[in-house]
């Protein structure tokens, strides 16, 4: 390690303990250098030491039990910036014509919108998600997303709704973002209508189990319902088979 | 069930002490991230709640402070991408109980954090890893996900920038003087 390298290392961390820093410590000058350095690393410390509030970590401690045991609402309405009559009536329209047709089956989709409400930050996630994460969370399903028949997706993660692992996608749709979660196994006799506070979607039967779709109020549920449809392109037989010999 | 309560009141003890050992110093990383008391301390409740949520995914102790930061670093990313907030002064921020009053420090301290918010945001985070963290170069490079190599520019950059600026200060004093 030369001069420069030597100064250059102990600028950026003067503790290292690499073999040749070490070394080249053997010397007075390095040593002094060192020492230099560490001080000015002691003042930056300092500096940078803000104080924080001293119940902290109690605040923390108490919101998480009192979160556990309430439903978060936090969702911001401003992210969106929905234009509430004409959702209003879209949705009492839409909402009331299913609701006609099916009566609620309570315990499967209320898992799933109380499910909705714990992952509640899935709906303020912007990030996209990347082709790799989402083949890594399909490729336990026999499933892939056919990605232009819906719009951006912005979550995507294998959830876990009364003992059984699902898939949980967030993306945008006309109204703000809607979620599909699929649950394989679970059963649902016919289509129904699920809502709560400012939610509104439906539950039906599709493929081997049971998909949900929700979006905020005033979404056309049933139009998200034909676009999740046409975008997941379901493995057959001969694909899994393909697969497998690869 | 028994069973659930014991797994339920392991992973609140574990949530607990995550939050005792760490929540101090992530306020700190949060408020040179965000420059604001209130977001800082949100998006550390942000970090403890999603921490709470995939606590099982935490499989080595070690990697716990690095898992957290992680994490916060993603909140913010993500508040950044629904709005662009004000920014307030952290000269205002009070410094921590321990630190004395000493006018000579005191103007070092003044300078180092005016020139700290003066570093451009690349140069700025990773020093803040490694003088609140206690990061690695190497654990910055994974948190960051930059190379180590990169990691040490900017680390050496951002201390070169604050040291002419505590030089400059002190020299100009000294000028006046």
């Amino acid at each position: 390690m030369n001069e420069l390298q030597f100064r250059k290392q102990c600028i950026i961390d003067p503790d290292t303990a690499e073999m040749e820093f070490q070394q080249a410590l053997e010397t007075a000058d390095n040593r002094e250098f060192q020492q230099q350095c560490m001080e000015f690393d002691g003042k930056l410390a300092d500096a940078l030491n803000v104080a924080a509030p001293d119940d902290l970590a109690q605040r923390i401690i108490e919101r998480n039990s009192t979160q556990k045991t309430q439903h978060s609402s936090s969702f911001s309405w401003n992210n969106w910036r929905p234009s509430l009559a004409a959702a209003a009536s879209v949705a009492a329209t839409m909402v009331f014509a299913v609701a006609l047709l099916l009566r609620p089956q309570v315990a499967l989709s209320e898992m799933v919108i109380d499910h909705l409400y714990d992952d509640i930050n899935a709906l303020h996630d912007r990030t996209v998600v990347t082709d790799a994460e989402l083949s890594h969370i399909l490729n336990h399903f026999d499933v892939e997303i056919e990605r232009t028949s819906i719009g951006t997706l912005h979550f995507a993660d294998v959830c876990h709704i009364d003992k059984t692992d699902g898939i949980h996608v967030v993306y945008e749709g006309a109204k703000g973002p809607v979620t599909a979660i699929y649950l394989p196994g679970k059963e649902v006799k016919r289509l129904q209508a699920i809502s709560r506070d400012q939610f509104q979607g439906i539950i039906f039967p599709y493929q081997e189990g049971a998909m949900a779709i929700i979006g905020l109020m005033g979404e056309d549920v049933l139009k998200q319902k034909e676009n999740v449809e046409k975008a997941l392109l379901w493995k057959t037989a001969d694909d899994k088979m393909q697969k497998t010999s690869a | 069930m028994p069973g659930q309560e014991i797994m339920i009141l392991g992973k609140q003890k574990r949530f607990e002490a995550l939050v005792e050992n760490y929540s101090t110093d992530l306020f700190r990383y949060a408020l040179w991230l965000s420059h604001d008391r209130h977001v800082a301390e949100d998006l550390v409740q942000e970090t403890f709640t999603r921490a709470w949520k995939s606590l099982h995914q935490l499989k080595d102790n070690k990697a716990e402070k690095g898992w957290l930061t992680t994490i916060l670093r993603n909140e913010n990313a993500r508040r950044f991408q629904r709005f662009q907030p004000d920014l307030v002064e952290i000269e205002k921020v009070p410094l921590s109980a321990n630190q004395d009053d000493e006018p000579e420090k005191k103007l070092e301290r003044r300078i180092l954090r005016k020139a700290m918010l003066a570093l451009d945001e690349k140069y700025r985070e990773p020093l803040i890893l490694q003088v609140i963290h206690g990061f690695s170069c190497k654990e910055i490079s994974k948190t960051m996900e930059i190379s180590e190599n990169a990691v040490m520019t900017r680390v050496f950059r951002a201390k070169q920038q604050l040291k002419s600026a505590l030089t400059e200060t002190n020299s100009s004093v000294v000028v006046r003087l």
